[in-house]
C-alpha cells in the first residue's frame, strides 16, 4: 500500500513539471533561449524536425491563428511564417511557428498530441525548423520552453571559448586565457561560451554545432560577482531583462556567445576568478584564473 | 488561366459597354483599363505604389499605370513609398517615387502603417518606429507577441497577445495602456486609431470577442463602449474607421458591422458573403466600397453608411485591391487595374 502511495505522490511530482509535449517527437534542439544571432537574442528554443505534423503540447483554446501568406488584416510581416498560439490551463500560452495550420473555428480547443497542421519546409531540405516560444500570463514573462518541455539528450559539456577583461575607460581587452597579470582597478568580465550541439540532418550548417549556455556564475576571491539563470525574460519599459537582474538583456548578453558579467575590482596582488557555465541539462564547465593585479 | 482571362474580359467589355445608373445618384462608370507586366517605365511624381498579388508597381492619376515589377524579397509598400530587403546587403532598402530614400541597416522586417516606416523583428516581438528620412525614433521589445498596430503621424498603437493595448508617441513614451477584460481569455486581434487619435477600436479578447471603443480623456484613452461578439475567428478581423475617424465598422457573422463612433449603440449593417477585404469610402460621402471576397467570386459591394446596398458588381480574381478617391475608383484585380469614374449626381 505504501508503495502505490509513493509511486502515486512520485508521478503527481513529476507529471505537472514537464506537462507539455513537443510538437514532434523527434525535435533536436538548435538554438536555445537567450541564444544571441547577430543583433536578435531569441526569447524561445529553436528545433528541427523531420516529421510532416506538428501537434499541439498540450490541451488549450486556439487563441491566435496565423496561416502564411493568407492574411490580409494585420499582417504583420516577421520570420514566424505560419504559427499558432494556443491558451493553456495553466497560465501559459505557447506559440509554435513554421506550421501551415489546420482550418480552424473560433472557439477551438486542440487536445494534447492534436495535430496543428503541416511543417513549413524550406525547398531543398528534409526538416522544418521551428520556434517555440512560451508566455508566463500571469507573471507577464517569456519563459525558457525547456522549463515546460521534456529533456532532451545532452551529454556534452559547454565549452569556454575565452575569458576577457574590458578596462572600464580606455584601453585593451586582456584575455585572462594569455596574461596573468592586469592593472588593479575596475574590469568588464565578458565570457564567451557555447554548448555544442550534436546535430544531424541535411539542413545542418556548420554554425548550428554551437547553441547557448543556460547558466553562468562567477566568484571573484570566493565573493559572487554574478550568478543568472536564463529562465526568462521580462518587459522593463519596452526593454528586455533576464528575470533576476538589472541590466538590460543586450546589456548582459551583447554578441553572440558573449555574457557581460559586469564590472569587478581587480586588487593588487593575487586575485581569484572562479567561472562556471551550465547548459540546461546540468552539464557545466569551469575554469579558473590567478589574476595579478599591478599598478601602472 | 484561359478562363479567368476570358471573365475578365468579359467583366471589362460589359462594363464599358454598359455603365451601371446606381440608384444612390451615382454612376460607376469605366475608364480605362490595364493589364500588369513588368516594365521600367518611369514613376510619375504623383504616383501611389500598389500591391497586387507578387506584383508592386507604380499608379498616377495623371499617367495611368508606370513601372511594374516583381515583388522583391519581404517588400511592403506604402501608397508613397517602398521597402524591401536588400539580403546582400543585409539592409532594408526605402524608395520613393524618385528612386532610393535611405538604406537601414540590420536584418528587420519593414512594414507601413500610414505612409509611416516600421520594423518588426524576426520574432515578432521588438517593434523599431522609423522618421521620414530613416531617422530612429523608438524601439520597443515586448513580453509577448504583438498581433496589430496603428498608427496616426503623432501616435502609435500596439496590441499584444497577452491582450495589452499600448499607446506611444513619436518619442517611444507612454501615451496610455489598456488591458481589455470581459472575456476568458485576454488578447488583442486588430486595433485602429482615428485620424484626430481621439478615439480607438480594438477586437479584444476570446470567449467572447469584444469590440471596445476608447477615447482619449486627458492624457490617457479609457473605454467608453464595448460589445461582446457572435464573431469568435482566433485571427485578426477587419476593423478600422471610414472618413478618418466619422464612422466605424468591424467584421461581424455576415456582415460588416458600422456604428457612430460616437453614439455607438446604434448599429447598421451591410451583408456580406464571403470574406471582407478593401474597405474604403469617398471623404465626405455617405456611401461605402468594400471587397466581399468569395471563391470563386468576389463580390466589389457598394453601400450607403445606414446600410442600404447600392451595387454589388461581381469579380473573380484571387488577388484585389480599391483604391478611391472622389471621383475615381481604382480596383485592381489579379493582372489587371481597371479605373472607374465615380459620379455623384
Amino acid at each position: 500500500m505504501s508503495f502505490v502511495f509513493r509511486f502515486v505522490f512520485m508521478v503527481a511530482l513529476i507529471v505537472p513539471a514537464f506537462a507539455y509535449d513537443w510538437p514532434t517527437p523527434d525535435v533536436q534542439l538548435v538554438r536555445t533561449f537567450g541564444q544571441r544571432s547577430g543583433s536578435q537574442v531569441l526569447p524561445g528554443v529553436e528545433v528541427q524536425t523531420q516529421s510532416p505534423t506538428l501537434t499541439a503540447p498540450d490541451k488549450g483554446d486556439a487563441l491566435f491563428v496565423v496561416r502564411p501568406g493568407f492574411s490580409s488584416v494585420q499582417n504583420l510581416p516577421s520570420g514566424l511564417g505560419g504559427f499558432v498560439a494556443i491558451a493553456h490551463e495553466d497560465n501559459l500560452r505557447t506559440v509554435i511557428s513554421h506550421v501551415d495550420p489546420a482550418p480552424v473555428r473560433g472557439g477551438k480547443v486542440y487536445q494534447k498530441g492534436e495535430p496543428l497542421g503541416v511543417a513549413e519546409v524550406l525547398p531543398g531540405n528534409a526538416e522544418s525548423r521551428h520556434r517555440v516560444f512560451v508566455f508566463d500570463q500571469q507573471l507577464d514573462e517569456i519563459v525558457n520552453p525547456l522549463l515546460v518541455f521534456p529533456p532532451l539528450a545532452d551529454k556534452r559539456d559547454p565549452l569556454v571559448f575565452d575569458v576577457v577583461a574590458v578596462p572600464e575607460a580606455a584601453g585593451s581587452t586582456v584575455s585572462l586565457f594569455g596574461k596573468a597579470q592586469v592593472l588593479v582597478g575596475y574590469w568588464s568580465i565578458h565570457i564567451q561560451v557555447a554548448d555544442p550541439a550534436p546535430l544531424t540532418g541535411s539542413n545542418t550548417r556548420p554554425a548550428d554545432g554551437q547553441r547557448g549556455v543556460y547558466s553562468v556564475e562567477a566568484y571573484l576571491n570566493g565573493s559572487e560577482v554574478f550568478s543568472t539563470n536564463l529562465d526568462s525574460f521580462q518587459d522593463k519599459a519596452g526593454r528586455w531583462q533576464i528575470k533576476g537582474t538589472s541590466r538590460p538583456l543586450n546589456d548582459v548578453l551583447p554578441t553572440d556567445q558573449v555574457w557581460n558579467l559586469g564590472k569587478v575590482f581587480i586588487n593588487l596582488g593575487t586575485n581569484i576568478l572562479e567561472i562556471t557555465v551550465k547548459d540546461f541539462q546540468g552539464n557545466q564547465a569551469g575554469r579558473t584564473f590567478r589574476v595579478i593585479g599591478v599598478h601602472a | 488561366m484561359w478562363i479567368i482571362l476570358a471573365a475578365l474580359l468579359f467583366l471589362t467589355i460589359d462594363l464599358f459597354l454598359f455603365p451601371r445608373v446606381l440608384p444612390y445618384e451615382m454612376t460607376l462608370e469605366p475608364h480605362q483599363s490595364w493589364t500588369l507586366s513588368e516594365n521600367s517605365s518611369s514613376v510619375a511624381s504623383d504616383s501611389q505604389f500598389f500591391r497586387l498579388g507578387e506584383w508592386e508597381g507604380a499608379w498616377s492619376p495623371s499617367n495611368g499605370l508606370g513601372r511594374v515589377r516583381a515583388l522583391k524579397l519581404q517588400e511592403d509598400v506604402s501608397p508613397h513609398e517602398v521597402a524591401w530587403r536588400d539580403a546582400a546587403h543585409n539592409s532594408i532598402v526605402v524608395e520613393g517615387v524618385r528612386g532610393k530614400l535611405f538604406e537601414l541597416v540590420g536584418e528587420q522586417y519593414p512594414f507601413w502603417v500610414r505612409d509611416r516606416l516600421f520594423t518588426m523583428d524576426e520574432n515578432r516581438m521588438t517593434l523599431s518606429a522609423w522618421g521620414p528620412t530613416g531617422q530612429a525614433l523608438w524601439s520597443k521589445s515586448f513580453a509577448s507577441l504583438v498581433t496589430a498596430i496603428d498608427a496616426s503621424q503623432l501616435f502609435t498603437v500596439v496590441g499584444t497577445l497577452d491582450g495589452r493595448v499600448q499607446v506611444f508617441d513619436n518619442k517611444g513614451a507612454s501615451a496610455g495602456e489598456f488591458q481589455p477584460g470581459g472575456s476568458r481569455l485576454s488578447v488583442v486581434y486588430n486595433v485602429s486609431l482615428s485620424s484626430d487619435d481621439r478615439r480607438i477600436l480594438v477586437l479584444a479578447g476570446l470567449d467572447p470577442k469584444r469590440f471596445l471603443i476608447l477615447e482619449r480623456g486627458g492624457s490617457d484613452y479609457r473605454p467608453v463602449y464595448h460589445r461582446p461578439l457572435r464573431e469568435n475567428h482566433p485571427w485578426p478581423t477587419p476593423l478600422g474607421f471610414l472618413n478618418g475617424k466619422d464612422i466605424a465598422y468591424y467584421e461581424k457573422v455576415g456582415s460588416l458591422g458600422l456604428v457612430n463612433p460616437a453614439s455607438p449603440e446604434r448599429e447598421t449593417d451591410i451583408a456580406i458573403q464571403g470574406e471582407i477585404g478593401d474597405v474604403v469610402s469617398a471623404e465626405g460621402e455617405k456611401l461605402i466600397f468594400l471587397l466581399d471576397k468569395g471563391t470563386p467570386l468576389g463580390v466589389l459591394r457598394v453601400a450607403s453608411t445606414d446600410g442600404t446596398p447600392v451595387l454589388a458588381l461581381p469579380y473573380q480574381g484571387s488577388n484585389a485591391f480599391l483604391k478611391l478617391s472622389r471621383h475615381e475608383l481604382l480596383l485592381g484585380l489579379d493582372q489587371s487595374l481597371l479605373l472607374f469614374d465615380v459620379r455623384f449626381q
